[in-house]
């Protein structure tokens, strides 16, 4: 239960502080200079940027909504270092609840300046995310001023508010683009943005004060750029502050905030990272260093000390590392030692032409790794002992040869000893981590039964399983990492009615000896590799390679095509004994900046041997690239893998896209397949005349030849606030296959896209038109390929004329030089409606199930496919896994489909997430039946428990090879309920203990199903608890 | 890549050609390899000649082609055939396709000899690679060992039977060809 009001009561008498009303802050001007003063006292800001954000979150991640229980403990353990250190003031943003703003300053004595960022990193505008604010925009102003108004009702008569801030270096992000700008010469367009940035500046500095007159009013801007705007537009600006990146000293800036502006100056954000990126290490008494020239900077600065007079603090950036910040939505559980920006300032570990300001670095404190609540233990550097004993002196009380004589004394490198002995502490409590870097097990217990269905594995009904998964990290230096995780088997279940799984790898198998008697292998494939990763981070370039670890494509970086696959295969990979990703990817840094190469045994699934290179490069509004993917040498047979293996092949792209304003406009050229020159193919052409064996076709035989290997493709994307559009068409010759498909999200989440075969040209378009905060988004495509697939046709000799009439089968991508599959002929026509009234988190992301902020969020996806013409053979699998092509295909067919998510999020650990869908399909292989299926999947989150269940009404088994074959099930049923320990990680717990059902019902179109005489259904039903221990 | 694209840009394509059919008369011998036909070679999989490679095939296609009047689309089919299915009976009627080209002389003359010997290899072969091999009669139930008739091909042309083998009287005074050994009463 929250300790307050009744401690807060009693902690605020205790500490002297005003139990009611907020508190009155001035700035003062007086002839020895300015001051800030609160409650008439002057107040000299030792200001931190706080935040909580445990390892392993981002900026997602909502402290505030946590439970009160676990803020209060959590602000407890920190404001405790912070008020012992001498800090008397956090800078926040408007989600700090008041009544825990009131606490910590009621508790600790600790203000809150409160900032609201206006816009800097995009706002929503009538139900439209605009992710770069356009400040010239009338209604843009009017939102996000309104918005700050309403910040200002809000807290202004909350205690321990010391001032309003505006801003985050907004004039760094002045990209948006209009007629109006882009009509400006170059030089000019950003001025022009910086007016209409620094006018609204002035406009709601004015509203705050039409509505508040106790708290004065800042800027946080970047450095002192555009100074003469802020004195021209906001003239009742009452304190300037900036983050400035200067080094150990800012040189002129106190007195040109003075001459210029003449406002007293507060740093919003100012210090140094604590890693030395020459040397490679973590360095923080190199950080104390900076920290202790800066503040001793300010404190001379400070009013009556005949510098500048005007100092009147600073808020250091920041309190703890944020382990988020390189990538923001990976690797958030590795502190990332990569430097992303060069700053000549900080010679201190500066090489010219070097990246040196490690982002994830800048604490003054290191975190440590989270408990069950979410909570961390921090681990003061030095830089906190250091200013621990600099903030003792209060410099308006003292002069400029006593604050001398004061920081002198303090020497920042004796700290050392302290913050390591912290360290060790805890290296300490993580070293089993350091060198076990993963434990997994897993337990299980089944039972299976049924009637009415045949037996698929042995007559068990009762069975175990054990398997673990040790895994270990090496990190011989920050530059270079290595992981390596095995699978190691116990039992191998085989009571159970799924029987492809990961494990199933080590079954028993029957075998007959030489003598000819029977035997049973029980111990094959126990022990493999289940993943691999290494890491290199040099100056020059960064190495990594993997094995079974996903990447993700290029496909924004240049890829126009795709040829560099996106290799996340979720359970799959497990499932069907994936022997992919494989490979290394090189990427080049300073001189080969832009650089990529790829190459390995098989970079994504399916994949043959194969390099595959990139140069990209973006200049302004210009991006280009040109790959060259080349395939090395045929595969090796895999055992165990079901991938249907490419024949070699090289490809060439060039791309370039150019920004216009709001108009994005790409085209691309591709040529692909050249070794296919020279291979003969034969087309089928409908006729109403004479026929080939009367079938009603003809047919001809042909030779690629060098334009099939020719495609080109060009995009328009148009991008207006509420009303977004694309057009796109494509062209590609017979043999001109790009890659897997496109992954990208074009403006929104629509399930039509290009299929990046060769052999076809297509035009798509769609649009995306939001009212409120529902967005309507229709989307149509129509392709069609150059050579349609070839018919079923029997074949026979005819003894009269000794004429051999071969039948015709469809074609196959083994002894074809191509096929017609993805690529048939279709007319596609999409409806996507989405409802998502916190587009911060945006739907279509990868995460956004666990991720999504908003109570509630959902989408309904309908698509319709007409497909008049069949289609060529695809693959299949024997159950001994021997691959074969189906000897036809599908007929035509129109086909619907309607799908859904919805996620509901009242918080605090509940979630819900629905998926419905309903709709109309065909199998994979060639059978001719249609299928209509409809079913849901359910995952509810309970704090750390979760129920998941999914009910499918006529749909394919779970396994690829039921789509294959059509195999069908009247009803399926499934559900588990876990109780997980730990936190979730993408949105599953590691360590967890639960029970699992899965129940079908049986018709002729089952797998096993045994004919009954009076046609009843039969089932198969599985039960099994499990426990899963994860380290 | 680019003298290849410069190249095929100059290169104007031939026109498609309509598909009627083999004609299984005009059907040429390519003699493309020392051991075309005799397992394991497979190199009538890459012999332009050969329409069974090209196009689908059924088992029962093999029947229907061995009775056609030219013997060199016999033995394509079962050629084909003993690449992706290596049995004797595959492997004894290339061997007896091949006798028949060169007993109707449908090759060129100076390939004769070669194709001559290339047949006594192929009935050889049934003989070393594939000694237990039967053929079924038309019912598909009764078998018969093909070791007997290759045995007995071997000497109609001249050629010594391989080492071990040996041609016998059965109990009921049939010909018998076998590499057993046998007992002597």
């Amino acid at each position: 239960m929250p300790l307050f009001p009744h401690a807060l009561l009693a902690a605020s008498i205790a500490l002297g502080q005003p139990v009611e009303g907020p508190n009155t802050v001035v700035v003062d001007r007086a002839e020895d200079g300015w001051r800030l003063l609160v409650d008439g006292e002057p107040y000299f800001v030792r200001g931190m940027n706080w935040g909580y954000m445990p390892i392993g979150e981002n900026y997602t991640y909502d402290f505030w909504g946590q439970h009160p229980d676990v803020v209060q403990d959590a602000l407890d353990a920190e404001m405790e270092l912070l008020r012992g250190m001498g800090v008397n003031s956090i800078r926040q943003f408007p989600d700090i609840p008041p009544e825990w703003v009131e606490y910590i300053y009621d508790t600790y004595g600790i203000t809150t300046m409160m900032n609201h960022t206006m816009g800097r990193y995009g706002f929503s505008v009538d139900g439209v995310w605009r992710p770069s604010t356009n400040y010239a925009d009338p209604r843009t102003r009017e939102v996000i001023k309104a918005d700050i108004i309403a910040m200002a009702e809000r807290y202004k008569d909350t205690r321990g508010i010391l001032m309003w801030m505006l801003g985050n270096e907004n004039n760094y992000g002045l990209s948006w683009s209009s007629f109006e700008i882009e009509n400006l010469p170059k030089e000019e367009r950003h001025r022009e943005r910086a007016k209409s940035l620094y006018s609204m500046y002035g406009e709601v500095i004015d509203a705050i004060h039409a509505v508040d007159d106790k708290h004065p009013v800042g800027i946080a801007n970047g450095d002192l750029q555009y100074s003469d705007l802020i004195a021209e537009y906001a003239p009742n600006l009452d304190v300037m502050g900036s983050n400035v990146y200067r080094g150990v000293s800012s040189r002129d800036l106190f007195d040109r905030v003075a001459d210029e502006l003449e406002l007293p100056f507060l740093y919003t954000e100012f210090g140094s990272d604590a890693y030395n990126a020459t040397q490679g290490r973590e360095d923080d008494v190199m950080q104390a260093w900076y920290l202790h020239g800066q503040w001793q900077e300010i404190y001379e600065h400070t009013a009556g000390h005949g510098r500048a007079d005007n100092a009147i603090g600073g808020y250091i950036f920041q309190w703890s590392d944020g382990w988020w910040k390189t990538g923001q939505t990976e690797n958030l559980d590795i502190h990332d030692p990569a430097a992303s920006w060069e700053n000549d300032a900080y010679r201190r570990d500066w090489t010219p032409g070097e990246n040196n300001m490690n982002e994830e670095w800048f604490g003054i404190a290191s975190k440590g790794e989270r408990n069950d609540r979410g909570l961390y233990t921090v681990y003061p550097r030095s830089a906190y002992w250091m200013l621990k004993d600099a903030f003792v002196l209060d410099p308006y009380s003292a002069d400029m040869a006593e604050i001398d004589e004061h920081f002198s004394a303090i020497d920042s490198g004796s700290y050392a000893a302290t913050y390591q002995g912290l360290n060790a502490q805890r290296e300490l409590s993580q070293m089993k981590r350091a060198v076990v870097a993963n434990l997994r097990t897993e337990l299980s217990m089944w039972t299976v039964g049924g009637s009415r269905v045949g037996s698929n594995r042995g007559s068990r009904t009762l069975d175990h399983m054990e398997s673990f998964f040790p895994g270990f990290r090496v990190e011989p230096s920050k530059k270079v990492s290595a992981r390596v995780d095995f699978s190691v088997l116990g039992n191998v279940n085989t009571a159970t009615i799924n029987e492809i799984f990961y494990e199933s790898r080590g079954e028993p198998v029957s075998l007959i000896d030489a003598a000819g008697d029977p035997v049973e292998w029980m111990d094959r494939d126990r022990v493999r590799v289940y993943a691999a990763e290494f890491h290199v981070d040099e100056k020059g370039f960064e190495l990594e390679g993997f094995y079974r670890v996903g990447h993700y494509h290029w496909q924004y970086e240049g890829d126009f095509f795709g040829m560099f696959q996106e290799a996340y295969y979720g359970p799959n990979l497990d499932i069907y004994n994936g022997e992919a990703p494989l490979g290394v990817v090189w990427t080049g840094k300073k001189k080969l900046d832009g650089l990529k190469i790829a190459a390995g045994p098989q970079l994504f699934w399916g994949a043959n041997p194969t390099m595959i290179a990139k140069y990209y490069k973006e200049r302004g509004a210009l991006e280009y690239s040109l790959m060259h993917q080349e395939d090395i040498a045929a595969p090796p047979q895999v055992g165990g893998q079901r991938v249907i293996q490419e024949q070699l092949t090289r490809k060439t792209s060039l791309y370039t896209g150019y920004q216009l304003g709001e108009t994005k406009l790409e085209v691309g050229g591709l040529w692909a397949g050249t070794e296919k020159i020279g291979m003969t193919f034969m087309s089928a052409e409908e006729v109403d005349g004479p026929s080939y064996l009367d079938s009603g076709y003809r047919f001809t035989e042909d030779e690629i030849y060098w334009f099939d290997t020719l495609g080109a493709k060009g995009k328009v994307t148009f991008a207006a606030g509420p009303v977004n559009a694309y057009v796109q068409g494509n062209y590609k010759g017979r043999v001109a296959d790009a890659g897997g498909g496109d992954r990208t999200t074009t403006i929104t989440g629509w399930s039509l896209k290009d299929d990046f075969r060769g052999n076809q040209w297509n035009v798509m378009g769609g649009a995306a038109v939001s009212i409120g905060q529902l967005q309507i988004a229709p989307n149509a495509i129509y392709q069609k390929p150059l050579d349609g697939p070839l018919p079923v046709v029997g074949g026979g000799l005819s003894p009269d004329s000794g004429i051999w009439y071969p039948s015709i089968v469809p074609r196959n991508k083994l002894i074809s030089p191509f096929a017609v599959l993805g690529n048939r002929e279709m007319l596609g026509l999409e409806l996507l409606l989405a409802f998502d009234p916190t587009p911060g988190t945006f739907m279509w992301l990868w995460d956004n199930d666990w991720r999504e902020d908003a109570n509630f969020a959902g989408s309904i996806d309908i698509v319709y496919r007409r497909y008049p013409t069949s289609r060529d053979a695809d693959f299949g699998w024997t159950a001994e896994g021997m691959m074969f092509a189906f000897p036809g295909a599908p007929p035509p067919a129109s086909l619907l489909d309607v799908t859904g998510r919805f996620i509901v999020n009242p918080g605090r650990g509940v979630r819900w997430i629905v998926k419905p869908y309903g709709g109309t399909g065909q199998a994979d292989g060639d059978s001719q039946r249609l299928v209509t299926r409809y079913g849901v999947d359910s995952s509810l989150w309970w704090n750390r428990s979760t129920l998941k269940g999914a009910a499918r009404v006529g749909d394919w088994g779970p396994y690829d090879y039921h789509r294959d074959f059509n195999l069908t099930y009247p009803l399926q049923l499934s559900g588990d309920l876990s109780r997980g320990f730990g936190r979730r990680i993408d949105g599953i717990f590691p360590t967890k203990f639960g029970v699992l059902t899965n129940i079908r019902w049986l018709d002729k179109y089952s797998e096993r199903f045994v004919l009954s005489p009076n046609g009843t259904w039969g089932n198969e039903w599985e039960l099994a608890s499990y426990i899963e221990v994860a380290l | 890549m680019l003298p290849l694209l410069i190249l095929g840009a100059c290169t104007p394509p031939e026109p498609a050609r309509y598909f009627y059919g083999v004609d299984l008369d005009a059907l040429e011998l390519n003699v493309s390899a020392k051991n075309m036909g005799i397992y394991p070679d497979d190199s009538v999989m890459f012999d332009s000649n050969n329409p069974f490679a090209q196009y689908p095939i059924s088992e029962d296609l093999r029947w229907d082609i061995t009775t056609h009047p030219n013997p060199v689309a016999g033995f394509y089919i079962w050629a084909t055939f003993l690449t992706f299915i290596p049995i004797g009976e595959n492997q004894f009627y290339v061997a007896d396709k091949l006798q028949a080209i060169v007993d109707q002389s449908r090759a060129e003359p100076d390939e004769l000899p070669f194709l001559d010997d290339l047949a006594g290899r192929a009935y050889t072969s049934v003989l070393t690679n594939f000694p237990d091999a039967v053929t079924y009669d038309a019912t598909g139930t009764v078998a018969t060992p093909l070791s007997t008739w290759t045995c007995q091909a071997l000497m109609d042309r001249g050629d010594p039977l391989p080492p071990g083998w040996i041609m016998a009287t059965g109990p009921e005074g049939e010909l018998l060809c076998t590499n057993q050994p046998l007992e002597i009463e």
